[in-house]
Order: structure tokens, then sequence, then C-alpha cells
């Protein structure tokens, strides 16, 4: 019986007032799907949407209309609301960061054969709270409708004029 | 440090089939993870599952899921409910067979080996929809409502259709000490 199936491939942190952090080369052949943690603790003043990314095989990133995404934005005093794109040029609604009320965006993904040549998909839920603050969890499925090869990831703000600080990835690879 | 993720099995189709079995489960551990990925089906289909005990399928009518699909291109959710009739779960929508490494998903399982309880699992999975040619998630929860020692997990299609090559099915225990 084998041990230890979810391997740490990379952990790391980012500078600050940054509004894009790539990890490169963390997607390969080793692994057929990751899972991975993103912890952004400081954003700008007022709140900004984060997305995701990937960088192709040569660590471009892909900022192609490829992306196709729906999410869920829960809010704890309001109606859930349900967005979607099918021609995005990033992986939306991946919670929110700011310097308000505490906040810190907690998400984790799972990313499904993205080192393949085949659509990369990708789930996830995020934790954050907007700048009422009201307590906003996301439900998230993704895909990058390329046969693109990627190698990593880029963990961007929406808003470029809010930036963050200190943003923690963690990507595991799945052994099987 | 040993990692507390333990796998139990893997299976990889090389063929297409129309069954995939794991098996395994055990008092060893309280709570298990299936991740799979690439079930794509040979024609458009979509998966569902059943517990086994002793390495046999259970096809009584007792299986319950609960559960949202979201459609991307049509930015809708609907529901997706049934009530202790059914005689497996339904996992996803329809999915495409055209889409290569199609179909993916982690489940979450508990209590699946105790005896005096019925199975519980949750569910996270996403593909590419057989309708309107759009991404697909469905997340839901879903029981056996019978109090049975269940070892496993058997994946097959709502139409009888196969699952191609290149699919990976693999069953982890939690470690509980």
């Amino acid at each position: 019986m084998a041990i230890g199936r979810l391997e740490l491939i990379s952990f790391t942190t980012s500078g600050t007032s940054i509004t894009s952090f790539a990890v490169d080369n963390v997607f390969s052949s080793d692994y057929t799907n990751y899972v991975v943690t993103v912890g952004v603790p400081q954003g700008s003043a007022t709140n900004t949407g984060n997305n995701l990314t990937f960088l192709d095989s040569t660590g471009t990133e892909i900022t192609s209309t490829n992306y196709e995404n729906i999410y869920e934005q829960f809010n704890v005093n309001a109606a859930g609301t349900i967005s979607s794109s099918t021609t995005n040029t990033q992986i939306s609604g991946l919670g929110q960061t700011s310097n308000i009320g505490g906040n810190y965006n907690n998400v984790v993904l799972n990313i499904f054969n993205p080192n393949k040549a085949s659509y990369t998909f990708v789930t996830a839920q995020a934790s954050s709270l907007d700048s009422i603050p009201n307590f906003e969890p996301y439900q998230t499925f993704g895909v990058l409708k390329t046969s693109d090869q990627c190698r990593g990831l880029s963990w961007n703000v929406n808003n470029a004029a809010r930036p963050f600080s200190n943003v923690q990835i963690a990507v595991y690879g799945v052994a099987i | 440090m040993a990692g507390s993720l333990v796998k139990i099995q893997s299976v990889s189709t090389t063929s297409s089939v129309a069954t995939v079995t794991l098996t395994g489960i055990s008092s060893a551990y309280n709570v298990y993870v299936v991740e799979f990925d690439s079930a794509t089906p040979d024609v458009d289909d979509a998966l569902r599952a059943r517990v086994t005990e002793s390495g046999t399928p259970n096809t009584t009518s007792n299986y319950s899921t609960a559960s949202k699909q979201y459609n991307a291109s049509a930015g809708t959710t609907s529901a997706s409910a049934s009530s202790g009739g059914e005689t497996s779960w339904n996992l996803t929508m329809g999915l495409e067979s055209t889409r290569t490494n199609n179909c993916n998903g982690v489940l979450w399982l508990y209590n699946f080996n105790n005896a005096s309880s019925f199975s519980y699992m949750t569910s996270d999975l996403l593909g590419w929809g057989s309708t309107s040619d759009e991404l697909k998630g469905r997340k839901g929860g879903h029981t056996f409502e019978s109090s049975s020692s269940c070892d496993g997990i058997h994946f097959f299609l709502n139409s009888g259709n196969n699952i191609v090559s290149g699919a990976t099915f693999t069953l982890y225990g939690l470690k509980k000490s």
C-alpha cells in the first residue's frame, strides 16, 4: 500500500503590491491531476475578484478568449448570484481580496489534465469577504478550451488598480 | 513525514469498458476519496454509480441524490434530486463523447463500511456537456439508505455505453491515526 499520494510540488509566496503571480513549471507528465491551494492575506482597500489563467508549454500566459466558466457567488446576507461566460479570458469567480474586515481569500482547486493535449478542467471553492464586509463563498467550474500542454498558472486580480500582496500558492500532484 | 492520503486501488482503462469497480473499502479508514479523470463515454451518456457489497453492486432502490448543475453557456443552474427510489446514484449530466479527457471529478465517501449507518457521499464533478455544447458542473450529495457494510463503488454509464480507454479511477483512504 502506497503512502502519501498527495505530493507537494511547489509552495511559493509572492511579493507585495502585484496584480498577478505566476507559478511556472509545476504541471508535467509526472501527474495527471493536481490540487492547488491559494491564500491571499492582503489586498487593496477596495475588494476585487481573483481569477486564474494558465501558462502554456513555453511558460507564456494564455489570455485568449478560450476560457469558459460558471460560478455561484453566495452571500451570507443575500441570495447567491450566478455568473458565466463562454468566451472568457480567464477563469473567474475565485474569491475576493481586500484589506477590509480581516479578509483573507482562501481557495482550493482541483485541476484535471493540465499537461495533456486536451481541454483543462477546473473545479474550485473559495471563501472570502467583500467590502461591506459580507462573507461570500464561491463555487466555481471552469475549462480552458485549447489543447495546450500547460506547465503553470497565474493568479490575478480582476482590477489592476487593486493589487494584492503575499499570495501563497501550493501545488500538489495527485499520485496514482 | 509519511502522507495521510493512502492509495487503496487504481483502475486505468486500456480499452472501452462498460463498468469500473473500485474495492478495498474497510474499517481501516472512516473516510475515503475517489478521484477520476477522462471518464469519457464512447457515445454521449451520463455517469452513474452504485455501492458494492462483497464486490457486487447493490441494485436495490435505496439510492438518493440531491445536486445542483451549473450550465456555462446558459448561465443557469438546475436542481437534480431523487428521493430513495433510485437504483443508482446519478452523478453527471450527459457528457459529449467526442471531447477527449472529458468527465472529471472528486468524490468523498463516508461511513461506507459502517454496517450500522447509511453510506454517504459528496461529489464535485465537471465535464463537457452533450447538450448545448458547453461546460457543465455538478455539486451534490448522495446517500445509500441501507445499513450495510459496503466495500467499494461501481461506475457505469446510464444508457449502457462504454467508458473509453484512458480513464483513471483511484480510491484513497484518509488515515485516522
